[in-house]
């Protein structure tokens, strides 16, 4: 009776005569014919948690196409997990309109660049973009950085830029998030950037 | 003003076990195979499973209770229950023949009915044992042997308190049986694994085998053209499937009818090499690996 134990059973349709529809003396012409006509689609459902706000809502991502013939998954449906402590299935209007959110067209897939006074978007790579961005951090801090009020006492404030971070962002990337840029001096740091 | 209370508070792990309602089980699945026979490609069997359904109604509602097994041991609280069965369940038996009777047979059927009619206590415990040990000898007697069965520990299973079950792996923790398929709820869209023998269901998480408790190899293989809601939970790791039947698409889905007359996607899911997991006892079938 243990499952661990109990064997399984090859179902077939060259075994169609060891099944109790053949044996009771039905004829299985027809339920024959329905499997050579039909053929399988597959799907996956996979785990996963929303990106949007630190309430960390879990969810289930329904992709379509072939597991095993490593094909490129089609997202087609996302809905609440409802196994999940969180939200068990539940899922706000935000949260469940993430496949459309997926799938947009308009989705931002990689850093873009838009010059002063330029009206293009242009691509540019990662390396591109941290370096300017570090940059012109460096640049702010040297102009603004206040190391002491005017009481004379040590503040070590840099209140001229602000930082919005993740909110889907695990604890420790939080926790690094505000070692980084409070050791800098940034004042205005908000790592739950929800609306 | 206070607000309505929701259906649902967040937070609330769902039930671990639903336990079955016989007198609405079975006049119900009887209603959904006799529905699912129209225009099916094995209507005939089908409209014969009804009549087992009935029967099985019938007998639940005619035949004595026997001894209620006393809870205590290890292992699920139904086990001895079936494994030493109250001799309630050949009454049961003989209202599930009457039922098949009820309608036209085809030959090794009635000689099926007519040998079960005639053959000794011994004969039909040894049967029993058989049909319970999976994989039966005699496919023509097995459906009307675990149909009565089935009867005889759902009405069982009815009567327990709904206590937290002890895990069973992948079979039911109330009886040790072999689940038949599993059930997504239509609204709180949460997954039971329904047993075949006792009716319980027992929660297991969605995108998870539950066979193999593994969750990175499955895939949900479904007809094309096929009935909504139904697919083939096959496991890459435990070579295992099971189906599921979403019931917000699947509206009224009974797992054990649905099983059987989704013998299409078995027979799909077989070719691909996945073996069957789930043990229907009115469509019993397969060959040992």
């Amino acid at each position: 009776m243990n499952l661990s134990r109990r064997q399984f059973l090859k179902l077939t349709t060259s075994g169609i005569g060891a099944t109790s529809l053949g044996a009771l003396g039905f004829a299985p012409d027809r339920v024959l014919a329905d499997v050579r006509n039909f053929k399988l689609a597959s799907t996956t459902q996979t785990r996963n948690t929303c990106p949007y706000c630190s309430v960390g809502c879990g969810i289930l991502m329904y992709g379509l196409g072939d597991r095993s013939k490593n094909a490129r998954l089609r997202l087609v449906h996302i809905e609440g997990d409802p196994d999940h402590p969180v939200n068990r299935g539940t899922l706000c209007p935000k949260g469940a309109s993430l496949l459309d959110f997926v799938n947009s067209p308009h989705r931002l897939k990689f850093p873009e660049y838009r010059a002063p006074g330029s009206s293009e978007w242009q691509r540019v790579t990662w390396e591109w973009a941290l370096d300017r961005i570090a940059r012109l951090m460096k640049d702010d801090r040297d102009k603004n950085f206040i190391a002491k009020n005017a009481a004379g006492v040590p503040v070590n404030r840099w209140t001229s830029v602000g930082m919005l971070a993740a909110s889907a962002s695990s604890n420790e990337s939080g926790y690094l998030t505000h070692k980084v840029f409070r050791a800098m001096g940034m004042t205005a740091l908000d790592n739950q950037a929800r609306v | 003003m206070s607000p309505a209370a929701l259906p649902i508070t967040p937070g609330d792990a769902p039930p671990p076990l639903r336990l079955p309602e016989p007198p609405l089980l079975f006049r119900a699945r009887a209603e959904r195979l006799e529905a699912l026979a129209s225009g099916h490609a094995a209507g005939d069997w089908l409209r014969f499973l009804a009549r087992l359904a009935r029967g099985q109604d019938r007998a639940v509602r005619a035949v004595p209770s026997g001894v209620m097994p006393r809870p205590g041991g290890d292992g699920p609280p139904l086990a001895q229950a079936a494994a030493r069965r109250d001799p309630a369940w050949r009454a049961m038996l003989a209202a599930v023949l009457a039922a098949a009777r009820g309608g036209a047979l085809p030959a090794a059927a009635s000689a099926a009915v007519a040998r079960l009619e005639a053959a000794s206590p011994d004969a039909l415990e040894a049967l029993a044992d058989d049909v319970l040990a999976g994989a039966p000898a005699d496919l023509a007697a097995a459906p009307f042997v675990g149909a009565a069965l089935q009867a005889h520990l759902t009405r069982l299973a009815a009567a327990l308190e709904p206590a937290t079950p002890a895990p069973a792996g992948a079979a039911c923790p109330v009886c040790g049986g072999a689940p038949v398929a599993s059930v997504v709820l239509g609204d709180a869209r949460v997954r039971y694994v329904v047993c075949g023998l006792c009716s319980a269901e027992w929660h297991v998480p969605r995108a998870q085998c539950p066979v193999c408790r593994e969750a990175g190899g499955l895939s949900y293989l479904e007809v094309e053209g096929g009935p909504r809601g139904v697919a083939a939970e096959a496991c890459d790791h435990c070579h295992a499937y099971l189906k599921v039947f979403d019931l917000a698409e699947a509206h009224s889905a009974d797992a054990v009818a649905d099983d059987a007359a989704t013998l299409v996607l078995d027979l799909l899911t077989g070719e691909r090499g996945f073996l069957r997991a789930g043990a229907n006892p009115l469509a019993p079938g397969g060959e040992r690996a």
